[in-house]
Protein backbone atom coordinates (compact mmCIF):
# COMPACT_ATOMS: atom_id res chain seq x y z
CA UNK A 1 0.00 0.00 0.00
CA UNK A 2 2.99 2.26 0.64
CA UNK A 3 4.12 1.95 -2.99
CA UNK A 4 0.65 2.80 -4.23
CA UNK A 5 0.51 5.89 -1.98
CA UNK A 6 3.90 7.09 -3.27
CA UNK A 7 2.79 6.44 -6.83
CA UNK A 8 -0.39 8.47 -6.18
CA UNK A 9 1.84 11.45 -5.24
CA UNK A 10 3.93 10.97 -8.41
CA UNK A 11 0.71 10.75 -10.46
CA UNK A 12 -0.56 14.06 -9.07
CA UNK A 13 2.71 15.85 -9.92
CA UNK A 14 3.13 14.38 -13.42
CA UNK A 15 -0.52 14.40 -14.40
CA UNK A 16 -1.04 18.03 -13.36
CA UNK A 17 1.53 19.02 -15.98
CA UNK A 18 0.02 16.67 -18.56
CA UNK A 19 3.34 14.95 -19.21
CA UNK A 20 2.56 12.67 -22.13
CA UNK A 21 5.55 10.45 -21.34
CA UNK A 22 3.89 9.68 -17.99
CA UNK A 23 0.47 8.91 -19.53
CA UNK A 24 1.76 6.87 -22.45
CA UNK A 25 4.76 5.09 -20.91
CA UNK A 26 5.18 5.34 -17.12
CA UNK A 27 1.54 4.78 -16.11
CA UNK A 28 0.86 1.67 -18.29
CA UNK A 29 4.26 0.22 -17.31
CA UNK A 30 3.59 0.77 -13.61
CA UNK A 31 0.15 -0.84 -13.71
CA UNK A 32 1.41 -3.61 -15.97
CA UNK A 33 4.06 -4.32 -13.30
CA UNK A 34 1.44 -4.24 -10.53
CA UNK A 35 -0.71 -6.62 -12.57
CA UNK A 36 2.17 -9.12 -12.84
CA UNK A 37 3.14 -8.68 -9.19
CA UNK A 38 -0.39 -9.22 -7.86
CA UNK A 39 -1.48 -12.01 -10.20
CA UNK A 40 -0.56 -14.68 -7.63
CA UNK A 41 -2.66 -12.97 -4.89
CA UNK A 42 -5.53 -12.45 -7.31
CA UNK A 43 -5.52 -16.17 -8.19
CA UNK A 44 -5.47 -17.05 -4.49
CA UNK A 45 -8.56 -14.94 -3.66
CA UNK A 46 -10.24 -15.86 -6.93
CA UNK A 47 -10.18 -19.58 -6.03
CA UNK A 48 -11.79 -18.75 -2.68
CA UNK A 49 -14.65 -16.83 -4.24
CA UNK A 50 -15.15 -18.62 -7.54
CA UNK A 51 -17.44 -21.18 -5.93
CA UNK A 52 -20.15 -18.52 -5.57
CA UNK A 53 -21.86 -18.82 -8.97
CA UNK A 54 -24.67 -16.50 -7.88
CA UNK A 55 -22.30 -13.54 -7.78
CA UNK A 56 -21.15 -14.30 -11.30
CA UNK A 57 -24.79 -14.20 -12.43
CA UNK A 58 -25.29 -10.82 -10.70
CA UNK A 59 -22.21 -9.49 -12.50
CA UNK A 60 -23.59 -10.56 -15.88
CA UNK A 61 -27.00 -9.00 -15.08
CA UNK A 62 -25.46 -5.65 -14.05
CA UNK A 63 -23.28 -5.54 -17.19
CA UNK A 64 -26.29 -6.34 -19.42
CA UNK A 65 -28.42 -3.65 -17.76
CA UNK A 66 -25.54 -1.19 -18.17
CA UNK A 67 -25.31 -1.95 -21.90
CA UNK A 68 -29.09 -1.61 -22.32
CA UNK A 69 -29.07 1.79 -20.58
CA UNK A 70 -26.03 2.90 -22.61
CA UNK A 71 -27.79 2.24 -25.92
CA UNK A 72 -31.20 3.36 -24.65
CA UNK A 73 -29.78 6.86 -24.04
CA UNK A 74 -28.45 6.81 -27.58
CA UNK A 75 -31.90 6.05 -28.96
CA UNK A 76 -33.50 8.85 -26.90
CA UNK A 77 -30.92 11.61 -27.38
CA UNK A 78 -29.22 10.40 -30.55
CA UNK A 79 -25.70 9.28 -31.28
CA UNK A 80 -22.56 11.25 -32.06
CA UNK A 81 -19.44 10.24 -33.90
CA UNK A 82 -16.72 8.77 -31.71
CA UNK A 83 -13.44 10.69 -31.84
CA UNK A 84 -11.35 7.56 -31.31
CA UNK A 85 -9.37 5.81 -34.03
CA UNK A 86 -10.81 2.34 -34.74
CA UNK A 87 -7.85 0.73 -36.46
CA UNK A 88 -6.56 -2.37 -34.66
CA UNK A 89 -3.23 -0.70 -33.82
CA UNK A 90 -4.94 2.33 -32.24
CA UNK A 91 -7.39 0.15 -30.26
CA UNK A 92 -4.45 -1.84 -28.95
CA UNK A 93 -2.60 1.37 -28.07
CA UNK A 94 -5.67 2.73 -26.23
CA UNK A 95 -6.01 -0.60 -24.44
CA UNK A 96 -2.42 -0.45 -23.16
CA UNK A 97 -2.51 3.25 -22.24
CA UNK A 98 -6.02 3.53 -20.77
CA UNK A 99 -7.48 0.07 -20.04
CA UNK A 100 -4.42 -1.66 -18.60
CA UNK A 101 -4.13 0.94 -15.77
CA UNK A 102 -7.82 0.30 -14.95
CA UNK A 103 -7.15 -3.44 -14.67
CA UNK A 104 -4.12 -2.68 -12.49
CA UNK A 105 -6.12 -0.37 -10.23
CA UNK A 106 -8.94 -2.89 -9.81
CA UNK A 107 -6.51 -5.75 -9.13
CA UNK A 108 -4.86 -3.55 -6.50
CA UNK A 109 -8.23 -2.73 -4.94
CA UNK A 110 -9.17 -6.42 -4.96
CA UNK A 111 -6.00 -7.55 -3.21
CA UNK A 112 -5.74 -4.65 -0.74
CA UNK A 113 -9.41 -4.89 0.28
CA UNK A 114 -9.12 -8.64 0.84
CA UNK A 115 -5.95 -8.18 2.89
CA UNK A 116 -7.53 -5.51 5.11
CA UNK A 117 -11.12 -6.71 5.28
CA UNK A 118 -11.60 -6.02 8.97
CA UNK A 119 -10.01 -2.59 9.19
CA UNK A 120 -12.58 -0.01 8.11
CA UNK A 121 -10.16 2.94 8.30
CA UNK A 122 -7.66 1.26 5.98
CA UNK A 123 -10.47 0.41 3.55
CA UNK A 124 -11.45 4.08 3.42
CA UNK A 125 -7.78 5.04 2.95
CA UNK A 126 -7.42 2.53 0.07
CA UNK A 127 -10.53 3.96 -1.62
CA UNK A 128 -9.25 7.54 -1.27
CA UNK A 129 -5.83 6.64 -2.71
CA UNK A 130 -7.44 4.85 -5.67
CA UNK A 131 -9.70 7.87 -6.27
CA UNK A 132 -6.66 10.18 -6.19
CA UNK A 133 -4.93 7.94 -8.74
CA UNK A 134 -7.72 8.40 -11.26
CA UNK A 135 -8.44 12.12 -11.07
CA UNK A 136 -7.42 13.98 -14.24
CA UNK A 137 -5.34 16.70 -12.65
CA UNK A 138 -4.36 18.34 -15.92
CA UNK A 139 -8.03 18.87 -16.84
CA UNK A 140 -8.75 20.32 -13.39
CA UNK A 141 -5.76 22.65 -13.77
CA UNK A 142 -6.91 23.75 -17.24
CA UNK A 143 -10.46 24.41 -16.11
CA UNK A 144 -9.65 25.97 -12.75
CA UNK A 145 -10.01 29.56 -13.99
CA UNK A 146 -13.13 28.82 -16.02
CA UNK A 147 -15.47 28.54 -13.05
CA UNK A 148 -18.49 27.26 -14.99
CA UNK A 149 -16.56 24.49 -16.76
CA UNK A 150 -14.77 23.61 -13.53
CA UNK A 151 -18.13 23.24 -11.75
CA UNK A 152 -19.42 20.99 -14.54
CA UNK A 153 -16.25 18.90 -14.60
CA UNK A 154 -16.26 18.28 -10.84
CA UNK A 155 -19.93 17.22 -10.89
CA UNK A 156 -19.69 15.09 -14.00
CA UNK A 157 -16.31 13.42 -13.40
CA UNK A 158 -14.97 13.69 -9.87
CA UNK A 159 -18.21 13.09 -7.92
CA UNK A 160 -19.13 10.00 -10.02
CA UNK A 161 -15.54 8.75 -9.61
CA UNK A 162 -15.93 8.99 -5.83
CA UNK A 163 -19.34 7.25 -5.95
CA UNK A 164 -18.15 4.41 -8.16
CA UNK A 165 -14.88 3.90 -6.31
CA UNK A 166 -16.70 3.64 -2.96
CA UNK A 167 -19.15 1.17 -4.51
CA UNK A 168 -16.38 -0.99 -5.96
CA UNK A 169 -14.62 -1.23 -2.61
CA UNK A 170 -17.93 -2.23 -0.99
CA UNK A 171 -18.68 -4.87 -3.66
CA UNK A 172 -15.22 -6.44 -3.38
CA UNK A 173 -15.57 -6.44 0.38
CA UNK A 174 -18.79 -8.42 -0.06
CA UNK A 175 -17.21 -10.90 -2.46
CA UNK A 176 -18.34 -9.49 -5.81
CA UNK A 177 -14.76 -9.50 -7.01
CA UNK A 178 -15.48 -9.52 -10.75
CA UNK A 179 -18.09 -6.80 -11.06
CA UNK A 180 -15.90 -3.65 -10.81
CA UNK A 181 -13.26 -4.82 -13.26
CA UNK A 182 -15.74 -6.24 -15.79
CA UNK A 183 -17.95 -3.11 -15.74
CA UNK A 184 -15.03 -0.73 -16.08
CA UNK A 185 -13.22 -2.63 -18.82
CA UNK A 186 -16.42 -3.10 -20.87
CA UNK A 187 -17.31 0.59 -20.51
CA UNK A 188 -13.85 1.72 -21.70
CA UNK A 189 -13.69 -0.93 -24.40
CA UNK A 190 -16.99 0.06 -26.02
CA UNK A 191 -16.02 3.74 -25.75
CA UNK A 192 -12.84 3.05 -27.71
CA UNK A 193 -14.27 0.64 -30.27
CA UNK A 194 -17.79 1.81 -31.17
CA UNK A 195 -17.98 4.25 -34.10
CA UNK A 196 -20.98 6.01 -32.54
CA UNK A 197 -21.53 6.95 -28.92
CA UNK A 198 -24.68 8.22 -27.20
CA UNK A 199 -24.98 11.99 -27.17
CA UNK A 200 -24.44 13.14 -23.63
CA UNK A 201 -23.90 16.27 -21.62
CA UNK A 202 -22.29 16.90 -18.24
CA UNK A 203 -25.61 16.79 -16.38
CA UNK A 204 -26.50 13.38 -17.79
CA UNK A 205 -23.04 11.93 -17.11
CA UNK A 206 -23.01 13.37 -13.60
CA UNK A 207 -26.47 12.23 -12.53
CA UNK A 208 -26.03 8.74 -13.99
CA UNK A 209 -22.66 8.61 -12.26
CA UNK A 210 -24.28 9.26 -8.90
CA UNK A 211 -27.61 7.48 -9.21
CA UNK A 212 -26.41 4.21 -10.74
CA UNK A 213 -23.81 3.40 -8.03
CA UNK A 214 -26.51 4.12 -5.43
CA UNK A 215 -28.96 1.76 -7.19
CA UNK A 216 -26.34 -0.97 -7.44
CA UNK A 217 -25.46 -0.45 -3.77
CA UNK A 218 -29.12 -0.72 -2.69
CA UNK A 219 -29.72 -3.79 -4.86
CA UNK A 220 -26.77 -5.68 -3.44
CA UNK A 221 -27.54 -4.49 0.06
CA UNK A 222 -30.94 -6.15 -0.46
CA UNK A 223 -29.33 -9.31 -1.86
CA UNK A 224 -26.94 -9.57 1.09
CA UNK A 225 -29.79 -8.87 3.52
CA UNK A 226 -31.86 -11.68 2.00
CA UNK A 227 -28.96 -14.06 2.45
CA UNK A 228 -28.55 -13.01 6.07
CA UNK A 229 -30.14 -15.11 8.82
CA UNK A 230 -30.43 -12.22 11.28
CA UNK A 231 -34.18 -11.42 11.44
CA UNK A 232 -33.71 -8.21 13.48
CA UNK A 233 -31.25 -6.90 10.92
CA UNK A 234 -33.73 -7.78 8.15
CA UNK A 235 -36.54 -5.79 9.79
CA UNK A 236 -34.24 -2.82 10.44
CA UNK A 237 -33.06 -2.80 6.82
CA UNK A 238 -36.60 -2.86 5.45
CA UNK A 239 -37.24 0.76 6.48
CA UNK A 240 -33.94 1.91 4.99
CA UNK A 241 -34.71 0.03 1.79
CA UNK A 242 -38.02 1.89 1.41
CA UNK A 243 -36.32 5.28 1.94
CA UNK A 244 -33.71 4.34 -0.68
CA UNK A 245 -36.35 3.32 -3.20
CA UNK A 246 -38.31 6.55 -2.67
CA UNK A 247 -35.19 8.77 -2.89
CA UNK A 248 -33.80 7.02 -5.97
CA UNK A 249 -37.17 7.01 -7.76
CA UNK A 250 -37.66 10.73 -7.09
CA UNK A 251 -34.08 11.46 -8.22
CA UNK A 252 -34.60 9.54 -11.47
CA UNK A 253 -37.89 11.36 -12.14
CA UNK A 254 -36.24 14.74 -11.44
CA UNK A 255 -33.30 13.98 -13.73
CA UNK A 256 -35.57 12.73 -16.56
CA UNK A 257 -37.70 15.87 -16.12
CA UNK A 258 -34.63 18.14 -16.31
CA UNK A 259 -33.27 16.27 -19.33
CA UNK A 260 -36.52 16.74 -21.22
CA UNK A 261 -37.45 13.09 -21.54
CA UNK A 262 -41.06 13.92 -20.62
CA UNK A 263 -43.43 16.12 -22.61
CA UNK A 264 -42.98 18.88 -20.02
CA UNK A 265 -39.65 20.53 -19.22
CA UNK A 266 -38.56 23.21 -16.73
CA UNK A 267 -36.34 26.28 -17.13
CA UNK A 268 -35.22 28.78 -14.52
CA UNK A 269 -36.10 32.41 -15.31
CA UNK A 270 -32.96 34.55 -15.20
CA UNK A 271 -34.36 37.98 -16.14
CA UNK A 272 -37.35 40.21 -15.39
CA UNK A 273 -38.32 40.73 -19.02
CA UNK A 274 -41.71 38.98 -18.49
CA UNK A 275 -42.68 40.72 -15.23
CA UNK A 276 -45.45 40.72 -13.99
CA UNK A 277 -46.45 37.41 -15.66
CA UNK A 278 -43.47 35.69 -14.06
CA UNK A 279 -40.28 36.98 -12.47
CA UNK A 280 -36.59 36.30 -12.19
CA UNK A 281 -36.11 33.34 -9.86
CA UNK A 282 -39.32 31.53 -10.91
CA UNK A 283 -39.26 28.18 -12.67
CA UNK A 284 -41.31 27.96 -15.84
CA UNK A 285 -42.76 24.67 -17.04
CA UNK A 286 -43.27 24.44 -20.79
CA UNK A 287 -44.84 21.83 -23.01
CA UNK A 288 -42.98 20.54 -26.05
CA UNK A 289 -44.80 20.79 -29.37
CA UNK A 290 -44.84 18.63 -32.48
CA UNK A 291 -44.19 19.97 -35.99
CA UNK A 292 -47.85 20.74 -36.72
CA UNK A 293 -48.40 22.45 -33.38
CA UNK A 294 -45.28 24.61 -33.91
CA UNK A 295 -46.93 26.21 -36.96
CA UNK A 296 -50.21 26.91 -35.20
CA UNK A 297 -49.18 28.71 -32.02
CA UNK A 298 -51.74 31.48 -31.41
CA UNK A 299 -50.79 35.12 -30.88
CA UNK A 300 -50.37 36.13 -27.19
CA UNK A 301 -49.00 32.68 -26.27
CA UNK A 302 -45.74 32.60 -24.36
CA UNK A 303 -43.11 30.46 -26.07
CA UNK A 304 -39.72 29.19 -24.99
CA UNK A 305 -37.14 29.43 -27.77
CA UNK A 306 -33.40 29.24 -28.05
CA UNK A 307 -30.71 31.48 -29.53
CA UNK A 308 -27.43 29.62 -29.45
CA UNK A 309 -27.21 28.15 -25.96
CA UNK A 310 -29.54 30.71 -24.41
CA UNK A 311 -33.21 29.97 -23.74
CA UNK A 312 -35.73 32.81 -23.86
CA UNK A 313 -39.40 32.82 -22.77
CA UNK A 314 -41.31 35.69 -24.43
CA UNK A 315 -44.84 36.37 -25.67
CA UNK A 316 -45.82 36.15 -29.36
CA UNK A 317 -47.02 39.58 -30.54
CA UNK A 318 -47.28 38.83 -34.26
CA UNK A 319 -47.51 35.74 -36.43
CA UNK A 320 -45.88 36.26 -39.85
CA UNK A 321 -46.61 33.87 -42.72
CA UNK A 322 -44.04 33.88 -45.53
CA UNK A 323 -44.83 31.29 -48.24
CA UNK A 324 -44.52 27.98 -46.40
CA UNK A 325 -42.64 29.30 -43.39
CA UNK A 326 -44.12 30.68 -40.19
CA UNK A 327 -42.18 33.28 -38.21
CA UNK A 328 -43.10 34.71 -34.82
CA UNK A 329 -42.37 38.19 -33.52
CA UNK A 330 -41.89 38.07 -29.76
CA UNK A 331 -41.67 40.57 -26.92
CA UNK A 332 -41.10 40.46 -23.18
CA UNK A 333 -44.14 41.80 -21.27
CA UNK A 334 -41.86 44.16 -19.36
CA UNK A 335 -39.94 45.34 -22.46
CA UNK A 336 -40.86 48.44 -24.46
CA UNK A 337 -39.91 47.01 -27.84
CA UNK A 338 -40.23 43.69 -29.63
CA UNK A 339 -37.25 41.34 -29.85
CA UNK A 340 -34.82 42.13 -32.68
CA UNK A 341 -34.91 38.76 -34.44
CA UNK A 342 -37.96 36.86 -35.61
CA UNK A 343 -38.29 33.35 -34.17
CA UNK A 344 -38.29 30.36 -36.54
CA UNK A 345 -40.22 27.21 -35.68
CA UNK A 346 -37.02 25.18 -35.35
CA UNK A 347 -35.88 27.52 -32.56
CA UNK A 348 -39.00 26.91 -30.47
CA UNK A 349 -38.66 24.49 -27.59
CA UNK A 350 -42.21 24.68 -26.29
CA UNK A 351 -45.16 26.66 -25.02
CA UNK A 352 -45.60 28.06 -21.50
CA UNK A 353 -47.90 26.04 -19.25
CA UNK A 354 -47.38 27.37 -15.73
CA UNK A 355 -44.69 28.62 -13.39
CA UNK A 356 -43.57 27.99 -9.81
CA UNK A 357 -42.48 31.00 -7.83
CA UNK A 358 -39.02 31.45 -6.29
CA UNK A 359 -37.68 27.89 -6.65
CA UNK A 360 -35.32 28.89 -9.46
CA UNK A 361 -33.36 31.31 -7.28
CA UNK A 362 -30.45 28.93 -6.58
CA UNK A 363 -29.93 28.65 -10.36
CA UNK A 364 -30.10 32.46 -10.70
CA UNK A 365 -27.49 32.92 -7.96
CA UNK A 366 -25.22 30.36 -9.55
CA UNK A 367 -25.63 31.96 -12.99
CA UNK A 368 -24.90 35.43 -11.52
CA UNK A 369 -21.87 34.09 -9.67
CA UNK A 370 -20.29 32.55 -12.76
CA UNK A 371 -21.12 35.52 -14.97
CA UNK A 372 -19.72 38.04 -12.49
CA UNK A 373 -16.53 35.92 -12.37
CA UNK A 374 -16.28 36.06 -16.15
CA UNK A 375 -16.72 39.84 -16.21
CA UNK A 376 -14.03 40.56 -13.64
CA UNK B 1 -27.45 11.68 14.61
CA UNK B 2 -27.41 10.76 10.96
CA UNK B 3 -26.42 7.15 10.45
CA UNK B 4 -24.41 5.88 7.47
CA UNK B 5 -27.43 4.83 5.41
CA UNK B 6 -29.20 8.15 5.82
CA UNK B 7 -25.95 9.92 5.00
CA UNK B 8 -25.89 8.24 1.59
CA UNK B 9 -29.49 9.31 0.92
CA UNK B 10 -28.74 12.90 2.00
CA UNK B 11 -25.53 13.00 -0.09
CA UNK B 12 -27.38 11.67 -3.15
CA UNK B 13 -30.17 14.23 -2.79
CA UNK B 14 -27.71 17.11 -2.31
CA UNK B 15 -25.57 16.16 -5.31
CA UNK B 16 -28.60 15.72 -7.58
CA UNK B 17 -30.03 19.07 -6.45
CA UNK B 18 -26.71 20.87 -7.07
CA UNK B 19 -26.58 19.35 -10.55
CA UNK B 20 -30.21 20.31 -11.23
CA UNK B 21 -29.54 23.90 -10.12
CA UNK B 22 -26.39 24.05 -12.27
CA UNK B 23 -28.20 22.58 -15.25
CA UNK B 24 -30.95 25.22 -15.01
CA UNK B 25 -28.41 28.00 -14.60
CA UNK B 26 -26.39 27.11 -17.67
CA UNK B 27 -29.37 26.05 -19.80
CA UNK B 28 -27.13 23.73 -21.74
CA UNK B 29 -28.72 22.01 -24.68
CA UNK B 30 -28.14 18.50 -25.89
CA UNK B 31 -26.81 19.65 -29.21
CA UNK B 32 -23.11 19.05 -29.06
CA UNK B 33 -21.77 18.33 -32.49
CA UNK B 34 -19.33 15.61 -33.31
CA UNK B 35 -17.96 14.12 -30.19
CA UNK B 36 -18.91 13.27 -26.65
CA UNK B 37 -18.27 15.43 -23.58
CA UNK B 38 -14.80 16.01 -22.25
CA UNK B 39 -13.23 12.92 -20.78
CA UNK B 40 -9.76 12.94 -19.32
CA UNK B 41 -8.02 11.51 -22.34
CA UNK B 42 -10.00 13.14 -25.16
CA UNK B 43 -10.28 16.87 -24.72
CA UNK B 44 -10.05 18.70 -28.04
CA UNK B 45 -12.16 21.83 -28.13
CA UNK B 46 -12.49 25.43 -29.25
CA UNK B 47 -11.31 27.61 -26.38
CA UNK B 48 -11.53 31.13 -27.75
CA UNK B 49 -12.80 33.30 -30.61
CA UNK B 50 -11.46 36.79 -30.95
CA UNK B 51 -12.55 39.43 -33.48
CA UNK B 52 -9.65 41.33 -35.06
CA UNK B 53 -9.38 43.98 -37.79
CA UNK B 54 -12.97 45.14 -37.36
CA UNK B 55 -13.78 47.88 -39.90
CA UNK B 56 -15.12 51.12 -38.47
CA UNK B 57 -18.88 50.99 -37.93
CA UNK B 58 -19.01 47.21 -38.21
CA UNK B 59 -20.28 44.99 -35.44
CA UNK B 60 -18.56 41.68 -34.74
CA UNK B 61 -21.33 40.48 -32.36
CA UNK B 62 -20.51 37.96 -29.69
CA UNK B 63 -19.26 34.78 -31.37
CA UNK B 64 -20.67 31.68 -29.69
CA UNK B 65 -18.98 28.32 -29.58
CA UNK B 66 -19.27 24.81 -28.21
CA UNK B 67 -16.47 22.26 -28.17
CA UNK B 68 -16.69 21.67 -31.92
CA UNK B 69 -18.86 24.39 -33.41
CA UNK B 70 -18.71 28.16 -33.74
CA UNK B 71 -21.29 30.75 -34.77
CA UNK B 72 -20.18 34.13 -36.15
CA UNK B 73 -22.74 36.92 -36.63
CA UNK B 74 -21.22 39.91 -38.41
CA UNK B 75 -22.82 43.24 -39.27
CA UNK B 76 -21.08 45.12 -42.09
CA UNK B 77 -22.32 48.48 -43.40
CA UNK B 78 -20.59 49.25 -46.69
CA UNK B 79 -18.57 47.58 -49.46
CA UNK B 80 -15.02 46.89 -48.37
CA UNK B 81 -15.88 46.45 -44.68
CA UNK B 82 -14.55 43.29 -43.05
CA UNK B 83 -14.10 41.46 -39.75
CA UNK B 84 -11.55 38.73 -39.05
CA UNK B 85 -12.31 36.20 -36.35
CA UNK B 86 -9.40 34.22 -34.91
CA UNK B 87 -10.49 30.84 -33.54
CA UNK B 88 -8.23 28.96 -31.12
CA UNK B 89 -8.50 25.18 -30.68
CA UNK B 90 -6.70 23.33 -27.92
CA UNK B 91 -5.90 19.67 -27.39
CA UNK B 92 -5.84 19.51 -23.58
CA UNK B 93 -6.22 15.73 -23.52
CA UNK B 94 -3.57 13.05 -23.77
CA UNK B 95 -4.43 11.70 -27.24
CA UNK B 96 -2.93 13.16 -30.43
CA UNK B 97 -5.59 14.35 -32.86
CA UNK B 98 -5.97 14.93 -36.60
CA UNK B 99 -8.45 17.14 -38.42
CA UNK B 100 -11.36 15.05 -39.68
CA UNK B 101 -13.90 17.58 -40.87
CA UNK B 102 -14.21 21.33 -41.19
CA UNK B 103 -17.31 22.85 -42.74
CA UNK B 104 -18.82 26.32 -42.81
CA UNK B 105 -22.44 27.06 -43.63
CA UNK B 106 -23.61 30.63 -44.11
CA UNK B 107 -27.24 31.50 -43.36
CA UNK B 108 -27.97 32.77 -46.89
CA UNK B 109 -31.73 32.79 -46.33
CA UNK B 110 -31.66 35.52 -43.68
CA UNK B 111 -28.27 37.11 -44.39
CA UNK B 112 -27.01 39.70 -46.84
CA UNK B 113 -26.09 38.25 -50.27
CA UNK B 114 -23.33 40.90 -50.53
CA UNK B 115 -21.43 39.54 -47.55
CA UNK B 116 -18.94 36.74 -48.28
CA UNK B 117 -16.46 34.89 -46.17
CA UNK B 118 -13.07 33.23 -46.50
CA UNK B 119 -11.34 30.91 -44.07
CA UNK B 120 -7.91 29.48 -43.34
CA UNK B 121 -7.45 25.91 -42.11
CA UNK B 122 -6.31 24.92 -38.62
CA UNK B 123 -3.38 22.49 -38.24
CA UNK B 124 -4.18 19.07 -39.67
CA UNK B 125 -2.35 17.44 -36.76
CA UNK B 126 -2.95 18.62 -33.21
CA UNK B 127 -0.84 16.68 -30.77
CA UNK B 128 -1.68 16.45 -27.07
CA UNK B 129 -0.98 19.73 -25.31
CA UNK B 130 -0.85 21.79 -28.56
CA UNK B 131 -2.95 24.69 -29.76
CA UNK B 132 -3.83 25.82 -33.27
CA UNK B 133 -5.64 28.81 -34.73
CA UNK B 134 -7.50 29.55 -37.92
CA UNK B 135 -9.30 32.62 -39.19
CA UNK B 136 -12.73 33.36 -40.61
CA UNK B 137 -12.84 36.65 -42.51
CA UNK B 138 -16.25 38.12 -43.30
CA UNK B 139 -16.18 40.75 -46.07
CA UNK B 140 -18.65 43.07 -47.73
CA UNK B 141 -18.24 42.52 -51.50
CA UNK B 142 -16.35 45.52 -52.97
CA UNK B 143 -18.02 45.17 -56.35
CA UNK B 144 -21.58 45.32 -55.07
CA UNK B 145 -23.58 47.95 -56.89
CA UNK B 146 -26.85 47.49 -55.02
CA UNK B 147 -26.77 47.90 -51.26
CA UNK B 148 -29.18 45.37 -49.69
CA UNK B 149 -31.20 46.43 -46.64
CA UNK B 150 -29.92 43.43 -44.64
CA UNK B 151 -26.44 44.11 -43.35
CA UNK B 152 -25.79 40.99 -41.34
CA UNK B 153 -24.67 37.44 -42.02
CA UNK B 154 -24.40 34.45 -39.71
CA UNK B 155 -21.90 31.69 -40.44
CA UNK B 156 -21.78 28.40 -38.58
CA UNK B 157 -18.57 26.39 -38.55
CA UNK B 158 -18.10 22.78 -37.52
CA UNK B 159 -14.55 21.69 -36.70
CA UNK B 160 -14.06 18.04 -35.81
CA UNK B 161 -10.84 16.34 -34.80
CA UNK B 162 -10.42 12.59 -34.32
CA UNK B 163 -7.69 10.45 -32.82
CA UNK B 164 -4.56 10.42 -35.02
Amino acid sequence: MGYISIYACITIILSINNIIFYTNIINPLFWGGIFTYLIHDVKHYYVRFSSNKKYLAYTIIVVCVYLIIFFYFGFIFGFVKSPYNHKIGAILENFIIYILPIIGIEFTRFVLVNRNKKNKKILIFITIILILLEIQYNTIKNLYYEKEEFFKYILSNVIPLISYSSLYTYLILKGLYLLPIVCRVIHKFITFTLPLLPKTNWFMIGTIGVISPTIIYVLFKYVFMKQSNDIRKKQKNLGTKISYIITISLSIILVCFMLGIFKYEPIAILSNSMTPTFNRGDVLIYKKLNEDELKKIPKTSIIVYSIGEQNIAHRIVEVIKEKDTILYRTKGDHNNASDLNLVKTDQIKGIYMFHIKYIGYPSVWLYDYFNSEEET
Amino acid sequence: MINNKNLIIVALVIVILIMAVGYSAFATQLTLNGTAEITGEWDVKIINIEAQDVSEGSNCGEPQFTNTSAIFSAELNKPGDSITYVVTIENAGTIDAKLDNITFSPDDENGSPAINYTTTEPSKILNAGERTTFTVTVEYDLETTEIPSIKTKTITGIIEYVQK
